[in-house]
């Protein structure tokens, strides 16, 4: 013991030794009874300690939220281009036009069961690809070949910590 | 490790994109978030900037399980991105740079314990500064969020073990670098 001091128990005996078992806190304390230079290394630790406490921490600048809400906006916007980009390809592919009218059909459908139906709305059928959220929320597209690959880049470029 | 409450929302947003709840997250974490990459960054603008890019990363998350407490998994997406910013060699150098001759800020006069006090505080950002940014990120983590040994090795990708030995090797070098201070002070 008088050679090996406190070594990694000094954390432990600087805040109390209430993490280590009691036979082994009252080993320590016999040790610092005789050792002035880990009587020192505990009261120095709880200095730094107490010193940690103290310091400040920084308040993000006014500017902060807002630049951050501006990049999260561009990149609700770049999604979307990609995805009317991808679409456009895909629809040039048969069975993807196929898929897609049939989507859009669903979408009809979900349209005329509404109950006051607005004299335009008819519109909104060929609308109804403008928001990446409500594909992912239609089942039937999810097989679609097109936005499987939009997800796996998306999910990639997300760099999952995993 | 559970998941807790956050941890649930997470999984809301990353289902619904609802930028409500991403939101509320934001609000929650971001100065914890914002301390932890000063850790690695001094720079404050630069800091806030890879803090941006930490919850860019949150918001682009399109797979999320609450397997653990939604805070662990935030410094540990944070901390990759503080260590891939560190990697990137025309950054490297501007890290970590130590402020020496910085003189302790002094507001007219003042009872000589408080300068003291206020020599002591700048000493210790000066020995922190000094840390490698593990040893730094570690001892901090578990002093200023109070993250468990677990969740430190989780949030720094290593061993239970090796973050018990970060600390203890940060504390040493910080009592030893503060010691020195207080002898000079003594002379
Ligand atoms: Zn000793």
């Amino acid at each position: 013991m008088s050679e090996h001091h406190l070594g990694e128990e000094l954390l432990a005996m600087a805040e109390g030794g209430g993490a280590l078992s009691e036979a082994r806190r009252h080993e320590l304390h016999q040790h610092l009874g005789s050792c002035s230079a880990c009587q020192a290394a505990v009261a120095e630790t709880q200095r730094v300690l107490a010193m940690v406490e103290k310091l400040p921490s920084l308040e993000p600048s006014p500017a902060f939220a807002r630049a951050l809400s501006t990049r999260l906006d561009q990149l609700d916007a770049e999604a979307e281009d990609t995805f009317w980009a991808r679409l456009k390809a895909a629809l040039t592919l048969p069975r993807l036009a196929g898929a897609m009218a049939l989507a859009a059909a669903v979408v009809l459908g979900v349209l005329l069961l509404k109950p006051t139906p607005e004299p335009n709305e008819s519109l909104e059928v060929l609308e109804f690809a403008e928001h990446l959220e409500l594909y992912q929320d239609l089942e039937l597209l999810e097989d679609l070949d097109v936005l499987e690959d939009l997800e796996a880049i998306e999910a990639l470029e997300a760099g999952e910590p995993g | 490790m559970e998941a807790d409450d956050d941890a649930a929302l997470m999984a809301t947003f990353v289902a619904t994109r609802d930028r409500r709840v991403y939101t509320v997250l934001f609000d929650r974490h971001h100065r914890s978030i914002l301390r932890h990459v000063q850790r690695y960054v001094r720079e404050p603008g630069q800091a806030e900037e890879l803090t941006q890019d930490v919850f860019v990363r949150v918001y682009r998350t399109k797979q999320y399980e609450p397997k653990t407490k939604f805070k662990t998994w935030l410094f540990r997406v944070a901390t990759n991105v503080c260590l891939n910013e560190l990697r990137r060699p025309e950054r490297r150098e501007k890290f970590d740079v130590i402020e020496e001759g910085r003189e302790p800020k002094g507001d007219g006069p003042s009872p000589e314990g408080n300068v003291a006090g206020k020599e002591l505080a700048l000493r210790l950002e000066q020995a922190l500064a000094k840390l490698p940014p593990n040893q730094r990120a570690a001892f901090l983590l578990a002093r200023q969020d109070q993250l468990s040994h677990e969740e430190i090795a989780q949030t720094l990708d290593t061993t239970v073990s090796a973050v018990k030995s970060l600390i203890h090797r940060a504390l040493e070098a910080l009592r030893r670098d503060l010691s020195e201070v207080q002898m000079e002070a003594g002379s």
